[in-house]
């Protein structure tokens, strides 16, 4: 039996002062649903994406670690995450690119995401 | 016997250039598409390595490399001659772009793709080479491109596990390519003017007989041959860019040739003086600079008219100049 409920005793206790306010459009996962708030840690690391002969183009992994108990219905691939500049750090606008299983089995789960970009070149008409 | 002054003219023959063949083929080949659609339009960096990790803000970004191996292999018999070679080189095209629509994204990198494999319908694709102006002028044809033997093209999104942030695709593409044959002829700084010779006979000589001694002098400067060469510094350059065409009249064997030369664009004479040094692009020669040539394929001509009694008159290969 495990002795701790890591939602209730750890992770809503935490986000209370770490997580940051984000916004929530469910295109896919709700669709027809409008925008909500929510909360979550986002983080980001450099990657670097290996190009042609060896080339490197550097690039960014971003994520949002939610809690899954405060999501009735999860966000999917395609929905839509506004994460406003909170607290003196910057966000972005980002797409779900990636959420699969359960988390890391105490109640997190952590949301993959894609930057929303300017198309560069335009896209054809 | 003459020498001629290494420090400023290395090659009787012709300039040796700094560069190699596919060096050059490479620098030609990214300048044409740097002219061409969509890279003239929407390419915001053009490279010719990955030396350095690209940077967000490069993105559209186009890189035309030189990726492992060039090989030279041998041709011909290098065993008992000047060595020769067939060069293939790969040469790696990379264009990356953002889209947040995967299948618009993949729609730009096959149209980027398509836009460079239709410099093959160009006519003169496989004379890129002489675009840089910079090749050895006394035998074009050994730099240009014999064929493209293979051509790899993949779409790449992202890193392996797709998890980075940003939208983007790369069409990555090579091409194998076939130099026609490059061949390091000796350069030979002397002049071969005489050959003496002497003979004894009976060899060994016998102390107890008087010898048969017999000593000749052939000067070979009695069999002079021109080498009349035209070139210019560029070649399939859009209209209105400065180009020189360049002559070169030299001998093998004799003095350096006296005379006018003439520089004719399709029939009309545009130039003409007497040859004379401009090092270190050519040792005996006449230049002409023009930006006025029209867009269009123009022939040049040029002919040499000796006044020194010791070489006849001499027409250069005519060389042919694309403007675009």
């Amino acid at each position: 039996m495990a002795l701790f409920n890591f939602t209730d005793q750890l992770h809503t206790l935490t986000f209370e002062s770490f997580a940051r306010p984000v916004t929530v459009t469910p295109t896919v996962s709700q669709p027809g649903q409008p925008a909500y708030s929510s909360r979550g840690y986002f983080g980001t690391k450099e990657l670097d994406i290996i190009t042609e002969a060896g080339g490197v183009l550097s690039d960014s992994q971003s994520y949002l670690d939610i809690i899954m108990a405060e999501f009735p219905v999860l966000p999917r691939q395609g929905d839509t995450i506004d994460i406003p500049d909170h607290q003196s750090v910057p966000g972005g606008s980002f797409m779900v690119l990636d959420l699969a299983g359960v988390g890391e089995g105490s109640g997190l789960i952590t949301v993959q995401l894609r930057k929303v970009v300017t198309n560069k070149p335009a896209s054809p008409p | 016997m003459n020498k001629i002054d290494t420090k400023s003219f290395a090659d009787p023959i012709g300039p040796v250039f700094a560069n190699s063949f596919a060096w050059l083929m490479r620098n030609v080949l990214l300048e044409r598409l740097k002219l061409m659609p969509p890279f003239s339009t929407d390419v915001v960096k053009f490279s010719r390595t990955n030396a350095r990790p690209q940077q967000g803000e490069d993105i559209p970004y186009l890189g035309v490399y030189l990726i492992p191996d060039e090989e030279l292999n041998g041709y011909g018999k290098n065993n008992i001659g000047a060595s020769q070679f067939e060069d293939h080189v790969n040469v790696g095209f990379s264009y990356i772009i953002q889209n947040n629509d995967p299948e618009i994204c993949e729609d730009l990198l096959d149209r980027a793709h398509w836009a460079i494999m239709s410099l093959l319908h160009d006519p003169d694709w496989n004379k890129w080479p002489s675009t840089m102006g910079s090749m050895r002028p006394r035998n074009p044809d050994n730099v240009m491109i014999q064929g493209i033997t293979k051509v790899s093209r993949r779409n790449v999104f992202g890193n392996i596990g797709k998890t980075n942030e940003t939208p983007v695709g790369e069409m990555q593409m090579e091409w194998m390519i076939t130099i026609g044959a490059l061949d390091f002829e000796p350069i030979i700084n002397d002049l071969f003017q005489s050959v003496s010779f002497k003979a004894i006979y009976p060899w060994p000589e016998d102390p107890n007989r008087q010898s048969i001694l017999a000593e000749w002098t052939i000067d070979t400067t009695s069999v002079e041959s021109l080498l009349f060469r035209l070139w210019a510094d560029r070649n399939g350059q859009p209209a209105g860019t400065a180009i020189t065409f360049m002559t070169d009249v030299m001998s093998k064997t004799g003095p350096m040739p006296a005379g006018t030369i003439h520089i004719l664009i399709d029939g009309v004479e545009v130039a003409s003086g007497a040859a004379a040094s401009g090092l270190p692009a050519f040792a005996n020669g006449l230049a002409y600079t023009t930006s006025s040539l029209a867009a269009g394929i123009h022939m040049i001509t040029a002919n040499f008219v000796a006044s020194d009694g010791i070489y006849e008159n001499k027409d250069a290969d005519e060389w042919t100049q694309t403007v675009i």
